[in-house]
């Protein structure tokens, strides 16, 4: 198992999608609180449909960049999407497995993104 | 002596890694490996030994006691107590210090002040928050402060003049931190808090002493130190996991009320009223554990046959030869002081601007254990101005050897990391 792949490096390096969206319609926080480690995802809502996603955050490589290509990857997808991308679904975005200790920080972003999914504030649109 | 040491720790008889050699585990802080004598006793014990304690008259259960009893003993002689009856045994450190915050903690009225350090573990800053939130729920205000750390990672003592008042009541502090390594002068400490409550005219606080870093590393003295308290765990100490320590004197611990309730803990029990049993029982609610306790006594065997001069020696030979290393690479930033006198064999450090997890994986794949994260002390992190450390922490059994794999690991995470 190669864990720092060259797309992990590059996303590491430069995440995608990074920074904050002044005027989101959601702005939602996820924590590992074994590690601290953090991310904050910024979202605007399209008709239905992620417009614009963009995170900040403190974490290792592998929860940076999973981020990173997550935001990527819901980008314009319609919101009632989010809630079926599973843990199977983001390993395979980033390429294969991390390893079970790993596992935690992949799955970081994909936390926070299905919180969005779940947002009952969505479901009175 | 190393490889008579090394032959006595059967996790080094399993191999890891790429090279696979034995683990070189460096997480010692967080918790130690056993020696066979430890794994062996506890098996003894089942097999021969066991029953329920303070209750049959037949021989077994008082075999049992006795062998249980004796660990107390042993402890209390390990620690400098005046008597056995003044160490309770508890699950861990961290129950030890709830134990404190429920039972001493409760006596506190308001304006009361409980003195800690900015260099605490959570388990000796959480329980007195949760104090201070229960008390102000019954309208009581306590009031907690920090012993700020300087840039060097020790005490700021020119500072305690001021933070101790006549309201301070508790002072609860490491005596060797976590993260920073750092060993704090608690005999020092104690006797300056003695002097200022003369000055104040008032009763001196109870001074807690977190010995749970400290106590595999050097010799630990009550009397020594001239604490009220000290609270350890056998789990970082080569004993088994799930025995804690709580030292207290015993005019104390006799007047606080009991922590937990139930059987053992009484001398008699009636539909309406119940008398408590005597320190240390008092404060042994329930079976406990048997087993392990009886292990420990081994655990602290090891140790003193080992002897802490040629532990301190050597363990301060590895820290010596670590922080020359670390410091050869202008991309690790240690923290902590650089001063072997005032620290212990824990070094935390950062590796550029990776991620201490990112550092640890690799290393994991070299065959090296080291630590990563908080360390449990997320308001030292921020005092220091960093979220995250690696740390490396050394036992009797670790070498020179593991010391470069982990400093040839590292080069292999910058690499990995284009650095």
């Amino acid at each position: 198992m190669d864990l720092y792949r060259e797309e992990i490096l590059e996303h590491w390096q430069n995440p995608q999608n990074w920074g904050e969206i002044s005027a989101a319609d959601f702005i939602i926080d996820q924590i590992n609180p074994l590690c601290g480690d953090q991310v904050t995802f910024y979202f605007k809502i399209k008709k239905g449909k992620i417009g614009e996603v963009s995170f900040t955050g403190k974490g290792c490589a592998i929860s940076i960049a999973s981020a990173s290509i997550l935001s990527e990857t819901i980008l314009n997808k319609p919101v009632s999407a989010l809630a079926k991308i599973t843990g199977r679904d983001v390993l395979r975005m980033i390429g294969g497995p991390v390893g079970p200790a790993r596992l935690k920080c992949a799955f970081l972003a994909l936390e926070a993104v299905k919180k969005l999914g779940g947002d009952e504030r969505l479901k009175t649109d | 002596m190393t490889y008579e040491v090394r032959q006595k720790f059967p996790f080094l008889k399993r191999k890891y890694g790429r090279q696979g050699f034995s683990l070189a585990y460096l997480d010692n802080a967080s918790t130690t490996q056993k020696p066979q004598v430890v794994i062996d006793t506890i098996s003894d014990v089942y097999k021969n030994h066991y029953a329920n304690i303070h209750r049959g008259v037949y021989d077994l259960s008082v075999e049992a006691t006795d062998l249980y009893e004796g660990v107390r003993a042993k402890v209390a002689k390990f620690i400098g107590a005046k008597d056995s009856g003044e160490v309770i045994f508890t699950k861990n450190t961290t129950e030890s210090l709830n134990l404190l915050a429920y039972c001493q903690g409760e006596s506190l009225t308001g304006g009361d002040e409980i003195l800690l350090t900015e260099m605490e573990h959570h388990s000796n800053i959480v329980p007195w928050q949760m104090l201070r939130d229960r008390m102000s729920d019954v309208g009581c205000r306590i009031k907690i402060k920090y012993i700020p750390i300087d840039s060097k990672g020790r005490l700021e003592l020119g500072k305690l003049d001021k933070l101790v008042t006549k309201k301070t009541k508790i002072v609860s502090l490491t005596l060797m931190s976590n993260v920073l390594g750092t060993i704090n002068p608690i005999k020092e400490i104690v006797k300056r808090i003695r002097e200022l409550s003369t000055v104040n005219r008032e009763p001196a606080p109870l001074v807690l002493i977190d010995a749970a870093q400290a106590v595999s590393h050097m010799k630990v003295d009550v009397g020594d130190l001239g604490c009220d308290f000290l609270v350890f765990s056998a789990h970082k100490m080569y004993g088994p996991v799930g025995v804690g320590v709580l030292y207290g004197k015993r005019e104390i611990l006799s007047r606080l009320p009991p922590f937990l309730s139930g059987g053992d803990m009484i001398l008699s029990v009636s539909f309406d009223k119940t008398t408590f049993n005597e320190v240390p029982w008092k404060f042994e609610a329930g079976t406990p554990n048997i087993a392990d306790v009886i292990a420990f006594g081994e655990a602290i065997g090891f140790l003193e046959k080992l002897g802490y001069e040629y532990v301190g020696k050597y363990e301060m030979g590895l820290t010596k030869y670590a922080l020359e290393r670390f410091s050869k690479d202008p991309d690790i930033d240690i923290f902590g002081p650089k001063d072997l006198k005032e620290r212990g064999p824990v070094v935390s450090f950062n590796v550029a601007n990776i991620h201490p997890h990112d550092v640890a994986s690799i290393l994991s794949e070299e065959g090296v254990a080291i630590r990563s994260g908080h360390h449990c002390a997320q308001p030292l992190m921020g005092v220091l101005g960093i979220d995250f450390a690696c740390r490396a922490s050394f036992g009797v059994y670790n070498t020179k050897e593991e010391i470069d794999w982990l400093i040839e690991g590292i080069k292999k995470v910058k690499k990995v990391f284009r650095i």
